[in-house]
């Protein structure tokens, strides 16, 4: 299977910002996200902040329930339906903090 | 007098003006009590009967508020869950209150259906019925009306049991303070699990006048919350500070003039930063309204903000006796605190709960827990808890609960968690002193904590720890792992001036 960017940079961005690097490499994009508590109202806010900014993906308001966040996969198809591209598509490098440790 | 008759007396003088409504519409009140009827109709069919516990899990719609009314007409009693709860808090709700029936839609139906050896039967709040005879059976004011479950210490979910003198004594009381009339317009934000909810529904239908449902999946969308005040014309808003201050601080609450129709904000379930409260008042002519009680008691005391209050340094006063209850605070030693004096606060009149589920009745006064200080003239200040619970964006979290979950995996010797931060921010930090050997990943424990507890009470945070420290009594010194939680990492610098950059944007 080709490497999908997109997958990999929401995966990076959770890893970084709500797993404390995720030391132990558990985060698939098939991870329950909501079921096991990785996302809250507050942290999918910032997740939306994340995929407007850097993936330019604006995602309808009646889009925002539950299943199109149960995973990164069902994020990622949710985010490729409303336009948005990998950042490495664009050319730019991932900023975040890699090593927050 | 039920609970149930406030719409039933509604729909009789108002049938034509809107009742409840949500994203999925609006059920005006003859198009309720028709529905209702219809759901009482095949309840009781369904056999419940009578003193029976009917399971609510479904997200907010009119259809589920006309399910709570068709258990109320039957005399039974319903028992709301949490729709984000995961299938084994339902079904743990579902037996320790012996449900006869659980109302529920969409996915959650084949998932609480698959549950095996449960004895309720289930029932889609969604399918179209036909219409049925009005359903109205009497209900003695000790019946009970609704159970309301908390987190409860040692794991066990605690059922606080509210009769109908219970819920009538408060929505009168909010009904008469907010002079509430059919042409308001109440925001029901917090759950239909939060004794906030209510306050929204039924001082609406006492009055004739509306409640609009916001979705949980909207109650922390903070511009969508702002939309909707307008939009939906509130002049009635309840909730957690939480929200409020989100609303002020990423949703542009105060870009635009306060709107005409609002008349009161009202605010419970833990403290108001006063900073926050100063801005509305600037803001709005609206009251301000801060409501005080824990789920056994419901609001027993209130206050409006006053000018002088936002002159002080604290929250603003809990306030006064409400609802028709006494309260009064007990020094530590014993004896009634006077003036100046801090102690338990503790509750005895008509909205004092039933007792919890399965449990001995409650006799006599209610302790809150809660410490507070006598204020002159005599209102009170809140202090703290007295024990470990804290409030988690108004969500009761007792940290033994979410410490014994994961104790309970085989990698953890030993766990800590604290509370870090504060109002909105706060969030669950847990220390884990691994088995020799072993190196439990976050998201194992997560995902160990979700299988046991609703989703706000699983820890934001794990820190793999070499040991935790210990005070001079031997207990684990919470002081210095709260201290230890706030010292960001850099990860969290950086989030800190992301927020700032861009906030969040529903």
């Amino acid at each position: 299977m080709p490497e999908d960017h997109l997958i990999s940079d929401l995966l990076m961005f959770i890893r970084t910002q709500f797993l404390d690097g995720d030391a132990t490499g558990e985060l698939t994009d098939e991870t329950p996200l909501l079921a096991w508590g990785v996302l809250d109202s507050f942290k999918t806010a910032r997740l939306l902040s994340f995929i407007q900014d850097e993936l330019d993906s604006q995602i309808p308001p009646e889009q925002l329930y539950a299943g199109n966040f149960r995973d990164v996969r069902s994020i990622a198809a949710m985010v490729r339906a409303n336009g948005g591209r990998a950042r490495a598509t664009k050319g730019d490098s991932i900023a975040l903090d890699s090593d927050p440790r | 007098m039920s609970l149930h008759q406030l719409a039933i007396d509604a729909a009789a003088r108002y049938p034509d003006r809107p009742a409840v409504a949500g994203a999925a519409g609006v059920l005006r009140y003859a198009e309720l009590d028709q529905k209702a009827n219809a759901l009482a109709a095949w309840m009781r069919t369904a056999g419940v009967a009578r003193g029976d516990r009917v399971v609510i899990w479904a997200e907010k719609s009119p259809d589920v508020v006309a399910a709570m009314q068709a258990v109320l007409r039957l005399g039974a009693a319903y028992v709301p869950v949490d729709p984000a709860a995961p299938v084994a808090r339902a079904t743990t709700v579902v037996r320790d209150c012996a449900a006869r029936l659980v109302c529920s839609a969409g996915q959650r139906l084949p998932r609480i259906r698959g549950e095996r050896g449960l004895a309720a039967s289930c029932l889609d709040i969604t399918e179209a019925m036909p219409g049925g005879e009005p359903v109205n059976e009497r209900a003695a004011a000790n019946d009970l009306a609704f159970i309301l479950y908390t987190s409860g210490s040692s794991n066990a979910p605690k059922g606080v049991c509210i009769s109908h003198r219970n819920a009538l004594a408060f929505v009168g009381w909010a009904a008469a303070e907010l002079a509430a009339v059919p042409a308001d317009r109440f925001a029901n934000h917090a759950g239909l699990t939060f004794d906030l909810s209510v306050l929204d529904i039924y001082a609406a239908f006492s009055s004739g006048a509306m409640v609009y449902l916001i979705p949980n999946e909207l109650a922390y969308a903070p511009k969508r919350l702002v939309e909707l005040l307008y939009e939906q014309r509130i002049s009635m808003w309840y909730s957690v500070p939480s929200a409020l201050t989100l609303m002020i601080r990423a949703g542009g609450l105060l870009d635009r003039p306060a709107p005409p129709d609002l008349r009161a904000l009202l605010f419970a379930g833990e403290p108001f930063p006063i900073a926050q409260v100063r801005k509305l008042a600037a803001w709005t002519g609206a009251r301000l309204l801060n409501l005080y009680g824990p789920t056994e008691t419901n609001v027993c005391t209130f206050h409006q903000v006053r000018p002088a209050d936002l002159e002080r340094d604290r929250p603003v006063p809990i306030g006064v006796a409400a609802s028709g209850d006494t309260v009064w605070a007990t020094r530590p030693g014993g004896g009634r605190a006077r003036a100046g004096e801090e102690g338990e606060l503790y509750v005895d009149g008509p909205t004092v709960m039933l007792g919890y589920w399965g449990r001995e009745p409650q006799q006599g006064p209610y302790p809150t827990g809660d410490i507070v200080r006598a204020l002159p003239g005599g209102a009170f200040d809140y202090v703290g808890r007295r024990d470990l619970m804290v409030k988690v964006r108004g969500y009761r979290v007792e940290l033994g609960d979410v410490e014994s979950a994961l104790a309970a995996h085989p990698d953890v010797e030993e766990v800590a968690v604290v509370a870090a931060g504060a109002g909105m921010d706060v969030r669950l930090e847990a220390f884990v002193v691994p088995v020799a050997g072993r190196t439990p990943g976050a998201l194992a424990l997560k995902r160990h904590s979700a299988e046991r507890l609703p989703p706000y009470m699983i820890a934001d945070r794990i820190h793999l720890v070499a040991g935790l420290p210990r005070a001079g009594n031997g207990k684990v010194d919470r002081a210095a792992l709260t201290r230890h939680a706030h010292h960001p990492g850099p990860a969290e610098r950086q989030e800190a001036s992301q927020g700032a950059r861009r906030p969040p944007d529903f």
